[in-house]
């Protein structure tokens, strides 16, 4: 009986190209469309009023570097890589430090652990623009209201928000607490999934609390802090800090990151095709700062993953 | 199994078609269209002007046009203008969903035409221009000469048309000056009893105050007598001489948002306009001063400006951003918000959770409130001239509430022109006005080709700028269109009082000659429209102290401390920035 030949074209490779169809156009669409329109147009000038591109060279390099190093924005690009730098740091060593031990102490079951996973999880179902509004009423009034009845008439202030000391502390702790949820719900999913046996022979070998974070769990999950480090360092020239949700294109010159300014630029210059090549240079400046540094970050984590 | 993966595919289609289409692409959702009838979409941006106005126009036009057996397409003889209104109506909106969108016509706030005209996403309406509307004029004709500079730049066609000339500054309940704020004439009653001046710190040189109704009232700033703006203080001494005396009488003298403080420079565009000639004013855009020399700020001696006069050029451009007028602004600036008792009492315990329309009602309810034994009657609102329109239904329900309330005697406040003294007769200037929301028409070019649509736009867009119809929107509105047409002495009469006051301010701009589009076919302006366009928002209103940006005078001297003239020295662009960003651009 002769065997029938198997078709290449089956109805399996069907589903397979179905389910994978919609994710594959995104990625061209999202990612590798605009990332080539995007260094395309940084080389490129626009004349807006023939609707005409031209090669420009490195033109728009070379005006994004006058823009930050030669020009009366200077001391604000201080300001901002500075502001981006803190953010970064202060998101590992708090965030993410806060977020193990949190989830930790979930993770051990003790006392209100349940609580605390609905309380860090609801965040997370709140659109948004509401916990920015939320937020910004405590912020303004609320927190405002119970400090200055503490102080003296002469110390009280209007807003944390628009107080000049207080303002970037105020958008960094916004940032830390929205994705705290999410980094503390993570970590706790990668606890769940230690064997207990290995926790067990910690605990009858009489290992405390602390030896078994240390030697047991942060091993054990030592892959997802790794991811968590090394997408938080490609967050260092788009975070935000939720700044452009309290102020829109006007927030403070002392609070602003990088990722600010090239959201603003962005939205100012929605329709404005005349801007996009200048804009589009600082995001190829960027990705060939940030690119380098985060693939060196996941190939040493890689390396020194005790479960390697 | 099969039956398992027919559902996964078929939920990943469906969720697949939900993520394409869950964006907003600006469609309208509009009753089954009839085949006798044509169907015109017009979308206006929801905003604080509303969208009645052009409904109105609308009935018309399907009135006037009824009846008419295929004068647009063959088979029908009914005309249905469908007017929706959307927060997307917007120039960025525009530009994302308009080739989408099934919408024909659209009256957009933020509209920088050029920037959607560039990608051939609007329609040309160019043919129409010198048709003779219902009025005997044309299109064209009404259009103001740097307006259609502006707007023939790509290929000298009209891709788009002027609306509402929608000024901000500040709105004065005008009744507090009746009972006695008024400046007089000659003598006065000088209420503050020989107290140095608070804008200059010496003996005050500004005129009294009114005694009685009956006392003539000073020229005002534009030195001219029986014009709109008598009695109003003349100068920044006059001004503050008038915040002192409210103060002295309890009154409360100013509010503004504090949720959105960029609204404060509202007063900065409108001292601009107020203290500079139209050639000034118009520099800031176009970059040429036609030949007029302009006073500019080139150093300081301590806290004295070395001032030298400039023609402006493109060449030195930059020049616009040390206009002694922008310094002379940020220096009653500086003394109104460096004077807390000015505003900050009626801003509450957290002023910074005001928002503009909950300022709104707690200005016009002020009065009624300050009967009743509550607080201060606040005298001014910061506000743009749409608010009248936005709090509509305030003053509705107050006027149900409060005896008085309806018809409020609130006026568009013209601000002084002059530093200190007073302005005598023959001494003033006329306001240079401008439009501070950049709200223009536009067509859809998704209409070219079908000649139904296309006849129906040009056809509305002639009746909607007949001067009929400029009249009635501008009755419906109390905001006038940026536009050359009159009122009939009966339309003026039956508008409200803060009406009127919009319309005498713009009329008289209009009839001096000194309206200004605060655009131009300036390839720098229309290259970098977000730092030189006249929005409260954008760099132009930026500065740089210390190198650190600070986004308005208001936040700048509360909250940093930062004096007039260092706010001012981080406004200037520097010759070799100009060169090197904008010159060579």
């Amino acid at each position: 009986m002769a065997k029938a030949k198997k078709r290449f074209f089956n109805k399996k490779l069907l589903f397979y190209c179905c389910l994978i169809a919609f994710p594959l156009l995104q990625y061209i669409v999202f990612y590798i469309y605009v990332n080539f329109n995007s260094i395309v147009l940084a080389f490129s000038s626009y004349d807006k009023v023939n609707n005409v591109s031209s090669f420009a060279g490195f033109q728009n390099f070379v005006d994004v570097f006058n823009e930050f190093f030669n020009s009366k924005e200077s001391v604000s690009f201080g300001i901002r890589l500075k502001n981006s730098l803190l953010d970064y740091l202060i998101k590992t060593v708090v965030g993410t430090g806060g977020a193990l031990f949190f989830s930790y102490y979930i993770y051990k079951k003790k006392l209100g652990g349940g609580l605390f996973k609905v309380i860090l999880f609801l965040p997370q179902v709140i659109p948004g623009i509401v916990l920015t509004s939320i937020f910004r009423f405590s912020v303004d009034s609320g927190i405002v209201n119970i400090y200055n009845t503490l102080v003296p008439e002469s110390s009280r202030i209007v807003s944390l928000l628009s107080d000049a000391n207080t303002v970037y502390g105020t958008v960094l702790f916004y940032a830390l607490f929205i994705s705290f949820g999410t980094q503390t719900m993570m970590y706790l999913g990668a606890m769940n999934k230690i064997n207990p046996s290995i926790t067990e022979a910690g605990q009858l070998d009489g290992v405390s609390y602390m030896r078994e974070f240390v030697s047991i769990t942060l091993p054990c999950i030592f892959s997802t802090i790794a991811t968590f480090l090394v997408v938080g360092l490609t967050t260092i020239f788009t975070s935000d800090l939720g700044l452009y949700s309290f102020f829109s294109g006007n927030a403070p010159g002392e609070a602003q990151t990088l990722g600010y300014y090239l959201f603003r630029l962005t939205n100012g210059n929605k329709t404005n095709l005349a801007e996009w090549p200048f804009i589009s240079a600082i995001g190829v400046i960027f990705t060939l700062i940030v690119a380098p540094i985060t693939l060196g970050l996941r190939k040493l984590m890689a390396k020194f993953d005790p479960m390697n | 199994m099969m039956k398992s993966k027919f559902l996964a595919c078929t939920l990943a289609s469906v969720l697949s078609a939900c993520a394409l289409t869950s964006c907003d692409a600006g469609v309208t959702y509009v009753p089954e269209e009839k085949d006798d009838t044509s169907y015109l979409y017009i979308q206006v941006y929801q905003g604080g002007v509303g969208s009645a106005y052009l409904e109105n126009v609308g009935t018309a036009f399907e009135t006037a046009y009824n009846g008419k057996d295929g004068y647009f397409a063959e088979g029908k003889s009914k005309v249905d203008v469908v007017v929706t209104s959307s927060t997307s109506c917007n120039g960025n909106g525009l530009f994302t969903n308009i080739a989408n969108n099934n919408n024909n016509l659209f009256v957009a706030e933020g509209m920088y035409y050029l920037d959607l005209a560039a990608s051939n996403l609007l329609y040309d309406l160019t043919d129409i221009m010198d048709d003779t509307l219902s009025d005997g004029k044309t299109i064209e004709s009404k259009l103001y000469e740097d307006q259609q500079e502006m707007l023939t730049v790509k290929e000298d066609k009209y891709f788009s048309l002027p609306t509402f000339a929608i000024t901000t500054g500040i709105t004065i309940d005008a009744e507090i000056l009746e009972a006695g704020l008024y400046f007089a004439d000659e003598g006065g009653n000088d209420r503050l009893q020989g107290r140095v001046s608070t804008y200059t710190g010496q003996t005050y040189k500004g005129r009294y105050l009114i005694s009685s109704k009956t006392d003539k009232k000073s020229p005002g700033p534009d030195g001219e007598y029986d014009t709109y703006d008598d009695g109003y203080p003349s100068t920044y001494e006059e001004f503050f001489y008038l915040l002192d005396c409210m103060v002295q009488s309890n009154i409360h003298p100013m509010l503004f948002t504090g949720q959105s403080t960029h609204y404060t420079n509202y007063i900065f565009q409108s001292l601009l306009s107020a203290n500079s000639t139209k050639d000034e004013l118009k520099a800031n855009f176009s970059f040429d001063s036609k030949g007029n020399k302009v006073k500019v700020v080139t150093g300081f001696e301590g806290d004295q400006p070395t001032i030298s006069e400039e023609v402006i050029t493109e060449a030195n451009g930059y020049l616009t951003t040390q206009q002694y007028n922008r310094y002379l602004a940020l220096k009653f600036l500086s003394c109104l918000f460096n004077n807390k008792s000015y505003y900050m009492e009626a801003l509450g315990h957290n002023p910074a959770t005001l928002g503009n329309t909950e300022a709104q009602k707690v200005y016009e309810e002020s009065k009624f409130n300050a009967a009743n034994g509550h607080g201060k009657r606040i005298a001014m609102l910061v506000e743009g001239a749409y608010w009248y329109n936005e709090a509509k239904g305030e003053l509705v329900e107050s006027a149900g509430k409060f005896e008085g309330a309806d018809n409020r005697n609130f006026a568009y406040m013209p601000l002084p022109s002059k530093e200190t003294g007073t302005v005598n007769e023959k001494e003033g200037k006329t306001v240079a006005l401008a439009d501070a929301l950049d709200y223009y028409l536009v067509a859809n070019n998704n209409i070219k080709g079908n000649a139904e649509k296309e006849k129906l736009v040009r056809e509305f867009v002639k009746f909607m700028y007949s001067d009929a119809q400029l009249q009635n929107m501008t009755v419906d509105t109390g905001i006038p269109f940026a536009l050359k047409y009159d009122l009939t002495d009966a339309q003026y009469e039956g508008l409200d009082n803060y009406k009127q006051s919009l319309w005498d301010a713009y009329k008289y701009s209009k009839d001096n000659g000194t309206y200004v589009t605060p655009m131009s076919d300036s390839l720098i302006f229309l290259n970098n429209t977000d730092v030189f366009s006249f929005k409260t928002t954008n760099r132009m209103f930026h500065s740089y102290v210390n190198g650190v940006e600070r986004n308005n005078a208001y936040a700048a001297f509360t909250q940093y401390g930062v004096s007039a003239k260092d706010y001012f020295k981080g406004m200037w662009i520097s010759s070799s920035d100009w060169s090197s960003k904008y010159l060579g651009a």
